[in-house]
């Protein structure tokens, strides 16, 4: 136990000085965070606070100043940071006036542009097909029953309600759409009379009659699908992230042992079990300190965004974390022991690695139908357990059988991979040169080809 | 393995009908050796000649084929290993550690307390000059001084044992010597040392028993003395004026060489250096030396390989 202890010591300073390993811990957490940041730089209107002009030219009179009001309410409630400049026109003028206005878009002094064709707020369906988009000089609100889309073919510009953006940020562009489609609504539906405002409460109040609850009876927000996407997208990045270096580093040492021969000097002093399960637990441990400083700038991180993640299944991730550090560590092992250079390590490494990742970039199959052959078996397979598994717990709650078998199968299969690591450890590791086929490779595995007591 | 088979005396290390091959290659053939407790023994050979092979078996880093190895009171190397300093062939060193950090740690892989081996180790760096090194990085060092801080780390738990792969390698004469004086006083104080070289010299310096290897075959063994003496039968070397290649076809000689003046004999076993004593004077020739020589170890080797009926080359796979 000493010796297992000495080994432990002796690999986790090793890791733990290294350049690489002080980088990691303080670069990866800088690069996940400008990862979630990336997509906001990249679109600093996005961002920024600044108010956005958007220009309305409206030859009615009534849709800009509703409008405005509207986006007055939005800016003090959720912070929409629209400003409208709403301009009336006549509608013989509104073509002169877009073309000025056109020009504030081009220069990026509007974000948006909105022209109201004159009679837009009208309820009238459009007639057939009108040649030319110039507007006929009169026409009166019509009856009910010839409400309706505009027909197909050539549109009607006078019916339309034009926004014009360069920028296309779909979400910003979609909630304008949105809030522009309501205040249409609204005012289209305000000519029908009293009858209107009943349609509009009833409209209001019948979204508040339908929830999203979990089985349990929680209510499930709006923002709890993003939370379990990325629970589950985390878990797999942490363990990826530590397997890959900490796995790249146990590799390297490995391959560092066998080509300065201190492979021999070690193992003519203790077993290579002991040799593989020292290193294992010494880079464990140096793989633990990166965990858990991960997890405390993560959970800082979260606070401050406040963007909180799911730790409810905290002892689950702890255990499928852990058995899945063992069952690549030890897996890792092994191959290092075949191999002679780290390029061709790096090279066995990279499909092991895969494996890793397949829960990633399954995710949204799994979350979609966690209950799915496809969720289920992903999280019954060792490799991709760790990351199927915590997926679908975020999701569902999972039958505690298929808990208690993935968990089962995984210990056994690490308990079965430290094994056959050994064997192929003990012939590999004073393997030079040549790299064994895996015809050989699977020799060693077979009981009874030791090739020393111990 | 077992323990009982008591084929070895109390301390001698035994060798019996040992064989090894990796894949198509044959390391080693049939050894059987005795290597006594208390001395220093040399595995001799070329490049490729199965010495490293002998040496890893002996330590049981690998199990031969066939045969077995016996150590102290048929104990195998593993239940011996704390008593065992290895050094491997090349540096076997980590080389971002620290000198004295490192030494600690092969002293601990061997089950010694670190606090115990700590003044020892000190005491050893001094003697090899490099006490002021103990904070340096390995990879920092010379290859002489790592080479040196290998040494230094297979005394370090202070074993009874001691097995060394071309210890020598790297080296230059000084410390070379400054080994050699070390090696010779653990033996003084009765640790035996096992060591592999392929330079011939420094084995007959130190040695008290080689064992001659050449493709993976034992071509003589024993102790060192014994062998010279054994084998240094029948050589002659003559300084004369006059030509004496009449010799050549005089039944009792094995192989003649001259260079005009000078002529080097072998003559068959068994056979009177006096017979050539007399066909000279029967023949008149002037002799200005006359001498029945003690060959080196080289001379030996060489003798050993060209009559084992082999062409010289070695393997080029160095087992």
């Amino acid at each position: 136990m000493r010796r297992i202890w000495a080994v432990a010591r002796r690999d986790f300073i090793a890791v733990v000085k290294t350049k690489g390993f002080l980088l990691s811990l303080f670069l990866t957490p800088l690069f996940l965070g400008g990862l979630l940041l990336l997509p906001l730089l990249a679109n600093p209107g996005g961002l920024s606070k600044k108010t956005k002009k958007i220009e309305v030219v409206d030859p009615t009179g009534q849709f800009g100043p509703v409008l405005k009001k509207v986006f007055e309410t939005l800016r003090k409630k959720e912070a929409a940071n629209f400003e409208i400049v709403a301009t009336t026109h006549k509608a013989k003028d509104s073509k002169t006036w877009f073309k000025k206005s056109k020009q504030l878009l081009e220069k990026g002094d509007r974000f948006a542009l909105i022209w109201l064709g004159e009679k837009t707020l009208q309820l009238q369906a459009p007639s057939k097909v009108i040649p030319s988009s110039r507007p006929a000089a009169t026409s009166k609100p019509n009856h009910a029953s010839k409400l309706g889309p505009p027909s197909k073919g050539q549109t009607d510009l006078s019916r339309i309600l034009q926004i014009r953006a360069k920028n296309v940020n779909f979400i910003k562009v979609a909630k304008l759409k949105r809030t522009i489609e309501q205040t249409l609504t609204h005012l289209r539906l305000a000519q029908l009379g009293p009858v209107s405002l009943q349609v509009m409460m009833i409209q209001a109040s019948s979204k508040k009659l339908v929830q999203m609850r979990n089985p349990e009876g929680k209510i499930i927000g709006k923002s709890q699908f993003m939370k379990r996407f990325m629970t589950g997208l985390i878990f797999i990045m942490l363990l990826y992230m530590t397997i890959q270096i900490i796995g790249g580093n146990l590799v390297n040492s490995v391959i560092e042992e066998k080509s300065s021969r201190i492979m021999e000097v070690l193992l003519s002093s203790i077993t290579p079990g002991q040799l593989m399960f020292g290193k294992v637990l010494g880079l464990g441990a140096a793989g633990l300190v990166m965990v858990t400083f991960f997890a405390s700038t993560s959970f800082l991180g979260a606070s401050v965004s406040k963007f909180s993640l799911q730790v409810g299944n905290l002892v689950m991730f702890v255990v499928y974390y852990a058995l899945a550090f063992f069952l690549y560590s030890f897996l890792l092992a092994g191959i290092g022991s075949i191999c002679t250079t780290e390029k061709e390590a790096q090279q066995m490494m990279a499909p092991v690695m895969l494996l890793l990742i397949i829960p990633a970039v399954m995710n949204t199959q799994i979350l979609q139908n966690p209950e799915g052959v496809l969720a289920v078996t992903l999280s019954l397979v060792p490799f991709t357990a760790p990351g199927a598994m915590l997926s679908r717990m975020s999701t569902m709650t999972v039958p505690s059988y298929q808990i208690a078998l993935s968990i089962g199968i995984m210990f056994v299969s690490a308990l079965f991979i430290l094994w056959g690591s050994i064997q192929v450890f003990r012939i590999g590791v004073l393997m030079y040169g040549k790299k064994p086929s895996v015809r050989e490779v699977l020799k060693w595995i077979k009981p009874g080809s030791s090739s020393r007591p111990g | 393995m077992s323990r009982t088979t008591k084929t070895a005396e109390d301390g001698d290390i035994v060798f019996t009908n040992v064989s090894k091959s990796f894949g198509e290659v044959q390391a080693v053939k049939e050894l059987s050796l005795r290597l006594p407790q208390g001395q220093i023994y040399g595995f001799l050979g070329p490049n490729g000649a199965g010495k490293t092979t002998c040496l890893r078996m002996l330590l049981s880093i690998i199990l031969p084929d066939q045969g077995e190895i016996h150590l102290q009171g048929g104990a195998t190397a593993w239940d011996l290993r704390d008593q065992i300093g290895y050094l491997p062939e090349e540096r076997g060193l980590y080389r971002r550690m620290q000198v004295m950090d490192h030494l600690k740690f092969l002293a601990e892989i061997k089950g010694a307390d670190v606090k115990a081996v700590e003044p020892r180790i000190l005491k050893w760096l001094e003697r090899l000059g490099l006490a002021d090194r103990a904070k340096s990085k390995v990879m920092d060092l010379s290859k002489g001084n790592q080479q040196k801080v290998q040494f230094i780390g297979t005394l370090a738990h202070n074993p009874s044992l001691l097995v060394l792969d071309e210890v020598f390698s790297g080296l230059d004469p000084i410390n070379q010597q400054q080994i050699r004086d070390i090696l010779l006083e653990l033996r003084k104080e009765g640790k035996t040392i096992i060591f592999s070289t392929h330079i011939m010299e420094q084995a007959e310096q130190l040695c008290d028993g080689i064992c001659l290897i050449h493709r993976g075959q034992c071509i003589m063994e024993g102790a060192l003395d014994e062998l010279k003496a054994e084998h240094g039968k029948g050589k002659l070397q003559l300084e004369h004026t006059g030509s004496v290649d009449f010799l050549q076809a005089k039944d009792y000689i094995l192989s003649y060489r001259t260079t005009g003046n000078n002529t080097e004999l072998q003559l068959k076993e068994d056979a009177d250096p006096n017979l050539v004593l007399t066909a000279l004077l029967d023949k008149d020739i002037k002799i200005q030396r006359f001498e029945l020589a003690n060959p080196t170890l080289k001379e030996l080797f060489m003798q050993k390989v060209e009559s084992s009926e082999e062409n010289t080359e070695g393997d080029t796979t160095d087992a």
